[in-house]
């Protein structure tokens, strides 16, 4: 699809823009994510993913501070 | 992607194998299918879309279940197998989609789509794709959601038309469809899914933290929030599967409504002819009545011209009595006036004396005079008898009876006529609707109309739950931030996991309505380009699209074009979904059923020229009085990869010949 990057680019533009925290490579993995799985009916493997993405980028943020 | 091949075997109409092969030529990349109604066209499109989503669809794009795909004669003979087979290439790679029904073993007469096993089958470069993955490859090349932008008929047009009236409940359902197909999932998909994350991340946080001293109170109210948040979750979704209920129950008599439409208006076009049948049989009545009323006064007009020559006749001999009474005054006058003339021997005039002569004159007058009077009888009894007589025919004068009936004899013949004809259309109504249940069509009505309103309240319950939950889950993210800020907090691991969660989940939120912006800027850039390829108008210049999706012409005054013909609300439609089209995937075939509807020629020359050129492929399924193929297609001739023509075997058989 020709919107993909489209998307990325405005999840990117939005985070440099706003008050985001977030690092850009978890970005990138988690749109990632959701491209891969866009036009899945079931949910639960890019949840799933998600959660995961989430757990690590959380468990290194906690270890960080 | 282009289209290699593609055969169907006892799918719909086509029974049997048939096999067509798709232009390769870029050049020459038109497919011409030529078809009368109802011979198979939209099963054609249909036979493409099953292959490639597992699912055909019927009018107002309902599903057809599967068992209906089946064709019925193959069936007959005991054929129960049905198959489509699709040879593309896309990006390089070869592919091959074959999707197959076959009845169960069991089962003697399908008449369920359970009553059949699909298989599916995928090969890429001759390498069998994994059951699992074979949706997720096919939507990488051609989605499923953009499918309705390139596998599309007139009535999808018509709904993109309504798509461009401002707030019709059509349009915002189709809003709804475009933003799905615009990529915007993958970014809703994030979000709703790190909201899940988010969620659970914070329940998980509430525990935690109520074990930590100075927190508690947080941790209770977190979890107090999170309870009513998911009572109220609870209630959406009890309400959606009642509303989706209520849809499906409301569609289903939608479609049966839509064939008993016409019996409905043949009830109610009865049920009006029985009511002037009525009102035609009292005006009869009532005419009916006056006209007896005027008869008994016909026998006035019936005297009238025997009493007129009585009158006559009264009128002159009482004209001849008062002459005669007359005459006797100015005789016993004049008799008056010798005598005293004889007496006095003294003109009256002058007073002079008179001669004897004249005496003698004036005595023989009197005398004559005298012998006058004495015949003259006045006979006053008759006088006063003729005065009587008079006044009592008088009094029986015509009253105009003999016009009055003739009028309403007029009018109540010209109510038998239309009684008759009346009377003639309620049979002819009588026999359309026989057979028929009106009174069930009337509760069916009835009830799709209760079920709409349910619909509507439904709806509005939805939207008034969500917003409860969308400020319970305001609550919840500025209790997430103050925790972040607290130190005793901040050192659980549920806390960094709501952090990730809700900073990810606030960025794919405001993403989403980035991505909106931009893609409509793109849409209305590409339909803008298609439309002004497609309008024979010059003065358009541009077409600007609304938050609806919906687009406006703008004239080469900047100002908006306000009235549009049938034929400009078709352009801007096919506009829009060549900009969608666009939008939405890499450049694919597009297959276009019965198109032209309303279009005049130019315009259907301008779509010929236009629509092959961003397209790698561009198949036209039309019908003869939607097209003349000797004169309207010359704009295409040079670019006709192949032709077909789809022929009748029998009602429910039909075969290509490519021509």
């Amino acid at each position: 699809m020709q919107n993909e990057d489209m998307a990325l680019n405005a999840l990117m533009a939005v985070a440099e823009e706003g008050d985001f925290g977030i690092d850009k490579d978890l970005i990138a993995k988690a749109y990632a994510i959701q491209k891969t799985h866009q036009f899945d009916h079931d949910r639960a493997i890019s949840l799933q993913e998600m959660q995961s993405l989430i757990d690590y980028y959380a468990e290194q943020n906690s270890s960080d501070s | 992607m282009r289209i290699k091949s593609l055969t169907m075997n006892n799918f719909m109409p086509y029974k049997g194998v048939h096999t067509l092969s798709f232009p390769e030529h870029p050049n020459r990349n038109v497919m011409l299918v030529m078809g009368d109604n109802m011979r198979g066209k939209t099963s054609f499109l249909n036979a493409i879309r099953w292959a490639f989503y597992g699912r055909a669809l019927g009018r107002h794009l309902r599903e057809i279940p599967t068992h209906q795909l089946h064709n019925t004669e193959a069936g007959q003979e005991g054929d129960w197998m049905f198959e489509v087979h699709i040879q593309f290439e896309s990006e390089k790679h070869t592919y091959d989609l074959r999707r197959r029904a076959s009845k169960k073993n069991m089962v003697a007469i399908p008449n369920s789509p359970e009553d059949f096993d699909v298989v599916i089958g995928l090969q890429k470069d001759s390498m069998a794709i994994r059951a699992d993955q074979i949706d997720f490859e096919i939507n990488k090349i051609a989605p499923e959601q953009v499918s309705r932008f390139f596998l599309f008929d007139g009535e999808l047009l018509q709904e993109y038309e309504n798509l461009l009236i401002e707030g019709s409940e059509q349009g915002k359902k189709i809003k709804k469809a475009v933003e799905q197909v615009l990529g915007v999932p993958a970014l809703i998909y994030g979000r709703d899914e790190l909201s899940t994350i988010f969620k659970k991340a914070q329940k998980q946080q509430a525990k935690d933290l109520s074990q930590v001293k100075g927190l508690e109170r947080q941790a209770e109210q977190q979890a107090h929030y999170q309870e009513k948040q998911l009572i109220l979750s609870g209630d959406i979704e009890r309400i959606g599967a009642k509303l989706k209920e209520t849809e499906k129950e409301r569609l289903e008599l939608d479609d049966k409504l839509d064939g008993l439409e016409s019996i409905h208006e043949a009830k109610a076009h009865l049920d009006m002819l029985q009511k002037r049948q009525k009102s035609i049989l009292t005006e009869q009545e009532g005419k009916q009545h006056l006209r007896l009323e005027a008869a008994s006064d016909v026998w006035r007009d019936l005297l009238s011209v025997k009493l007129s020559i009585k009158r006559s006749q009264l009128q002159a001999r009482q004209k001849q009595l008062a002459e005669k009474t007359e005459q006797k005054t100015v005789f016993e006058t004049k008799i008056k006036q010798l005598e005293k003339l004889l007496n006095t021997s003294e003109c009256p005039t002058c007073h002079q004396e008179i001669g004897e002569n004249l005496r003698e004159e004036a005595g023989r007058e009197l005398g004559e005079l005298q012998g006058k009077i004495r015949t003259f009888e006045i006979d006053h009894k008759e006088s006063m008898e003729i005065a009587a007589e008079l006044a009592h025919i008088s009094a029986i004068r015509s009253t105009g009876a003999g016009k009055r009936i003739e009028s309403i004899d007029a009018d109540l013949r010209r109510l038998d006529v239309e009684l008759t004809q009346v009377e003639n259309d309620a049979e002819k109504k009588r026999k359309e609707i026989k057979g028929y249940d009106t009174a069930d069509i009337a509760r069916m009505r009835a009830l799709r109309d209760t079920l709409l309103k349910e619909e509507s309240t439904l709806q509005k319950d939805i939207d008034d739950t969500q917003a409860k939950i969308d400020d319970i889950t305001r609550q919840l993210e500025v209790l997430a931030k103050l925790l972040q800020d607290d130190p005793a907090a901040r050192a659980s691991k549920s806390t960094a996991k709501v952090r990730v969660a809700l900073e990810l989940q606030e960025l794919f939120k405001q993403s989403i309505e980035r991505l909106r912006g931009d893609l409509k800027g793109r849409v209305e850039k590409l339909a803008t380009e298609a439309f002004l390829h497609l309008t024979t108008q010059k003065s358009y210049h541009k077409l600007e699209i609304n938050d609806n999706y919906g687009l406006q012409i703008i004239d080469d005054t900047s100002q908006r074009v306000e009235v549009r013909s049938a034929g400009a609300e078709q352009i801007v439609a096919l506009s829009l979904i060549d900009g969608l089209s666009r939008t939405g995937r890499a450049a694919g075939p597009v297959i276009m059923d019965t198109p032209f509807g309303r279009l005049d020629l130019k315009h259907r020359e301008n779509i010929l020229k236009y629509l092959p050129n961003t397209a790698s492929q561009f198949i036209l399924l039309v019908h003869d009085g939607e097209i003349r193929k000797e004169t309207d297609l010359e704009p295409l001739y040079d670019k006709i990869g192949l032709e077909y023509e789809i022929l009748e075997v029998s009602p429910r058989h039909s075969k290509f010949e490519r021509v």
